[in-house]
């Protein structure tokens, strides 16, 4: 396996030189498909870090610029913290890393936060966000997606390679509950009843092409995609259906009769019950490899080929994999993931590596991240070709990768004071101030809220049945169960089953907030994936919806404190924003702030606080909290003198204050 | 909290606030503040002698088929389960899911000829509100932003563009900056959350507290002295000045007496609109009432049957009541959605519909339009544009013409790219 590794490296070492084989239709096994991730030793990091340094400082030399001093160690410490688990350090963890002497704390903190459950939690959000991760999936379907979004925990918790990763997802068969499927189905069910979307999307997310506009036409500014290569490639994925397919039935065929028959006769309770059933076991899930073929649309409008034409799969760039024959075929999506994956695919590492780039550097070396059509103007090349290296060498593993550049001195210089021109390329001479974005925002008022916010899990992403918004059965049976059951009966069975099922369910009281924690645990140790612990004595007095925002619902409801500082309504790739409006300032003065922190002695910020004597120390505990620094002279002097007038209201002052301030909102 | 105190307190609280914080006071900002509308009134001149003055757009989020609802044929085979109905116009036919629109069809202009070449939610909505393809490289601003930077607030101490229900990026002012962004209300019934003084803060806690947050961020800003965060400061003079404000009260949708809130019909969509016209009366210049769930490519005719009580309640009862108020007349009032649905039946997917962009309707009202007529047409199956078609750009410009907005002002990005509200496209005048 070792030498296969090196072969790839050297693969994309000459796909690096844009050196493409095109070929007929034919492929050699999956390379690589058993292939683990790769450490890489605390000395390759360091020279890997040292090379990437290099390429920032060349550019910067050319233009007769220099980069800024290294962060300091409290700019750091924030800085990382937001970027590898997504909050800002509690005030132990603070002191923790300030005090420590070790010459090499910051790559031992590093190393820390990426195995730590907190690095689960962020990059969930992210993915959510690019991958428009909801509860209920689109379209019309009713859906949970559950086991779709804890596969993605899940997958992020392994740190699966990344081509893996998409590869698992394109190529998934079987029930969203199903247990064998792991809950990948829910890539293609996320778009359901939308497969030209699913594929413009893909193409968008994991190649930077936009084909949005050559589902209906020509693709207006950009010659080479037509509206024929954009059903070619929609061909690769054609024709999947859910686990069993209700709709199969021809119109007047005797089972369809018969099933009329049933559903009208049944009671109201009943078919409510078929209905959800249809929504969240026969019809959630995918069956079929993917055609190969696909009809043009019955519009078509050039002259190329005629409407309602079938035309077989094609890919629009790179290595040519195609179907020319034009014959169903019923390995589509294999042929069409392992085109993606590779690292032959002149697109699918650049788009990754950046996009990770980005995520630690807060500007990607080309933007946006998702468009290479339109002649990126790509700000430092040569580093770009070395990521997309490093990104094949690490074997995709995105941690290893990441770790690499949290190491460099790119990442640790200080913060750019100048106002950066998000039109233009940027040289990175320091770090691009940000607002946090709304779940790192989140996250870090939990951080001074409650302890150990990253261990604390609630009920939102449990395998439960649901009903009246009840959670019933616990412990007899749940999704996955209900998915076996239910996918072996058919007609007059399905109906006596569901009968039975609604009295079951009727008579059950719901379980308890404590007996469902009690599963998870069980349930939790099964798995062996999350690291987070059951709610336990620790949060006891903390309101329940004190969670991180991974553990929250996805997205969060419309009104949430999450949604107001533009957490993505998960409906759009990349929905999130970091635009401000008046509605975060009152949440911030009034709302949130007041309710669950200023307000609550039990808020950690306080307790911590209470832990220590002199005024002169409570000010310092509550800046290390919430502004990861020790006040100033000055600053000091003015809230002991808020003290010294107003007493103990002056400590809610000080936690008031501190949230307050452009310091505490913006990423430097 | 504030009813708690006097009146001269509270006033007095909100000026010592604003000025201890901002190092001004408020009495001369509000000052400014009309002379900024002043000059704004100079840079346009209103193109029809009595202009609409505020806009409630109805935003039909997901793709609302024009057959079932305000474009319904007579071929059985296109329209399924749906049936045409009459209304009080002779001219004007509905789908027969919107029994108490067919009352309002006197006042209404179905617009049968929308077309566009956005096939995709996200690129349909994005045209649909602000009349220019998304780009890579520029955020456009919607349509409330683009009125709002052209004609002002009428009121000055309440948000000038409210958006009401989800807005998934569609609310957003672009290159405008947060100045002109909508303010989101999340659900009608919410109003403005946290607008007033958290329970056990004095007024001069928290003038206190502005002050001390005024200090520490003095170090912030000289160091950072970046846009986006002096953004956020003055957002912390206008939350202010919004908790200060005697119509607040406008978004407080309880204060309606129960057969108004039940004529409206108790879904989201229905309160929003109720909402609107609280807000309208209260001089706020752009609302946008959100209603999801028209993406109906399973099972259309189930779905129609839901969103079109729900949408029916609403309307309907949003049009009596301005007209009701004697508001109709200066209010516009727009149903958008960002493509149609196939006028062609999908039978494998339980009878559902898809994604239509070629040929679809949207709704104009109030504002000065002559309602009973319908603009444009159809073929009898829905699927081809007859008669003048209409690109979502015009539909916009028509909105900012019963306004009397300048349609040719150009008005430049931070990068210098100029652009207008409607790009260019020509209004309907005819309809007028």
């Amino acid at each position: 396996m070792k030498a296969l590794n090196r072969m790839r490296g050297q693969w994309a070492g000459m796909c690096l030189g844009a050196f493409f084989l095109s070929g007929p239709f034919a492929f050699a096994e999956f390379p690589g498909q058993e292939k683990e991730p790769v450490d890489l030793t605390p000395e390759m990091v360091k020279q890997k870090a040292f090379e990437i340094d290099k390429f920032i400082a060349a550019a910067l030399h050319a233009q007769g610029a220099r980069p800024l001093d290294n962060a300091t160690d409290e700019q750091f410490l924030r800085r990382v913290y937001l970027g590898i688990i997504g909050r800002i350090p509690n005030y132990d963890e603070a002191i923790a890393f300030l005090d420590d002497q070790d010459p090499e704390k910051r790559a031992k903190l590093i190393d820390e936060l990426l195995d730590g459950p907190g690095y689960v939690s962020n990059m969930y959000n992210f993915w959510a966000d690019v991958l428009r991760l909801k509860m209920k999936t689109g379209g019309n379907s009713r859906t949970n997606a559950i086991p779709y979004l804890n596969y993605v925990k899940q997958s992020i918790a392994q740190n699966k390679p990344y081509d893996i990763w998409v590869r698992e997802m394109l190529t998934a068969s079987g029930g969203g509950w199903q247990r064998s499927s792991k809950g990948a189905v829910g890539y293609f069910e996320r778009d359901k009843g939308m497969p030209l979307d699913n594929m413009a999307n893909t193409m968008q997310v994991f190649t930077g092409t936009r084909m949005e506009c050559a589902q209906c036409h020509n693709h207006p500014s950009n010659d080479e995609i037509e509206q024929k290569d954009f059903f070619y490639m929609a061909a690769f994925t054609h024709g999947l259906k859910g686990p069993r397919d209700v709709n199969a039935y021809r119109m007047d065929s005797k089972e369809r009769m018969e099933e009329r028959r049933l559903y009208d006769n049944a009671p109201q309770q009943v078919r409510n019950m078929v209905q959800q059933l249809r929504y969240d076991i026969f019809d959630f899930g995918v069956k079929g490899g993917g055609q190969g073929v696909i009809p043009l649309p019955d519009d078509y409008q050039y002259r190329d080929a005629d409407p309602g034409e079938t035309v077989g799969a094609k890919t629009l760039f790179g290595k040519s994999v195609r179907n020319a024959r034009a014959k169903p075929i019923d390995d589509g999506r294999e042929l069409f993931a392992e085109w993606l994956t590779t690292s032959e695919n002149p697109r699918f590492t650049k788009v990754i590596a950046n996009r990770l780039w980005k995520k630690v550097m807060a500007r990607g070396l080309f933007e946006p991240v998702d468009n290479l059509d339109e002649d990126p103007n790509i700000s430092h090349p040569q580093l770009l070709a070395f990521l997309e290296k490093l990104m094949v060498q690490v074997n995709y593993d995105m941690k290893e990768f990441k770790r690499v550049l949290y190491n460099t001195r790119t990442f640790q210089f200080a913060a750019n004071p100048e106002e950066v021109d998000i039109a233009a390329p940027y040289t990175f001479p320091g770090r691009m101030l940000t607002r946090m974005t709304a779940e790192q925002l989140w996250d870090s008022m939990l951080a001074a809220t409650i302890p150990d916010p990253d261990e604390r899990l609630g009920t939102n992403y449990l395998p439960f049945i649901q009903h009246r918004g009840r959670y019933v059965l616990v412990g007899e049976k749940d999704m996955y169960d209900l998915y076996e059951e239910a996918m072996a009966l058919q007609g007059k069975e399905l109906y006596d089953y569901v009968e039975t099922l609604l009295k079951d369910m009727e008579s059950d009281r719901g379980a308890s907030e404590g007996e469902m924690m009690e599963m998870m645990s069980s349930q939790m140790a099964d798995s062996g994936s999350a690291k987070g612990a059951v709610d336990d004595a620790r949060w006891d007095g903390y309101s329940a919806a004190l969670l991180r925002a991974s553990e929250l619902p996805s997205p969060a409801p419309p009104t949430h404190f999450l949604r107001k500082f533009g957490q993505s309504a998960r409906e759009v790739i990349e929905g999130a924003t970091t635009e401000s409006d008046v509605t975060q300032i009152l949440s911030l003065i009034n709302g949130h702030v007041e309710d669950h922190i200023v307000g609550s002695s039990k808020a950690k910020v306080f307790q911590d606080m209470d832990s220590v004597e002199l005024p002169e120390e409570k000010i310092d505990v509550a800046f290390l909290s919430i502004l990861t620094r020790k006040p100033t002279a000055d600053e000091m002097n003015m809230f002991v003198q808020n003290v010294n007038e107003n007493g103990s209201a002056a400590y809610d002052d000080l936690v008031w204050t501190l949230y307050n301030t452009s310091e505490f909102m913006f990423v430097q | 909290m504030f009813n708690k105190v006097d009146e001269w307190s509270r006033r007095n609280f909100m000026v010592n606030s604003a000025r201890s914080f901002l190092g001004v006071s408020i009495l001369p900002m509000l000052a400014k503040d009309a002379d900024a509308a002043g000059s704004m009134q100079k840079t346009f001149v209103p193109k029809r002698p009595k202009a609409a003055k505020s806009v409630i757009f109805l935003n039909m989020n997901g793709g609302m088929s024009h057959l079932d609802t305000f474009d319904p044929k007579d071929k059985s085979d296109y329209m399924g389960e749906t049936k045409p109905i009459q209304t009080n116009a002779d001219d004007v036919r509905l789908g027969h899911w919107l029994p108490k629109m067919a009352e309002h069809g006197d006042k209404i202009v179905p617009v049968n000829s929308m077309s566009t070449l956005q096939g995709a939610h996200r690129q349909g909505q994005y045209m649909l509100h602000r009349s220019y393809a998304p780009r890579g490289t520029i955020v456009h601003p919607v349509l409330g932003s683009w009125v709002l930077r052209l004609s002002g607030k009428r009121n000055s101490t309440i948000p000038g563009f409210v958006h009401v229900g989800s807005r998934d990026g569609t609310s957003s002012s672009g290159y405008l900056g947060p100045k002109f962004a909508a303010v989101p209300v999340g659900s009608a019934g919410a109003g403005i959350e946290d607008s007033t003084l958290a329970g056990g803060v004095s007024e001069s806690d928290f003038d206190r507290r502005l002050r001390l947050a005024e200090s520490m961020n003095k170090r912030f800003k000289e160091q950072f002295d970046h846009k986006q965060v002096q953004g956020y400061e003055n957002l912390y003079r206008d939350a202010i000045k919004l908790m200060k404000a005697e119509d607040l009260k406008a978004f407080d949708i309880s204060a309606e007496p129960a057969d108004v809130v039940a004529e409206y019909g108790p879904t989201r969509f229905g309160q929003g609109c109720l909402l609107a016209r609280r807000l309208i009366e209260h001089d706020v210049r752009f609302v946008v009432v959100n209603m999801g769930g028209w993406d109906t490519h399973y099972d259309n005719f189930t779905r129609m049957e839901e969103q079109c009580a729900e949408l029916d309640a609403g309307f309907s009862a949003l049009l009596n009541d301005l007209d009701r108020r004697g508001l109709l007349d200066e209010t516009v009032v727009a149903l958008g959605t960002e493509f149609g649905r196939t006028p062609k039946i999908v039978p494998h997917h339980q009878d559902g519909r898809d994604h239509y962009p070629k040929a679809f309707t949207h709704v104009l009202a109030g504002g000065g339009i002559q309602g009973g007529q319908v603009y444009g047409r159809t073929n009898s199956t829905g699927e081809e544009v007859d008669d003048k078609p209409v690109s979502p750009q015009s539909f916009n410009a028509t909105i900012a013409h019963a306004l009397g907005l300048p349609l040719d002002l150009e008005i430049f990005s931070p990068t210098g790219r100029p652009f207008t509200v409607a790009d260019g496209a020509k209004p309907l005048t005819s309809i007028f």
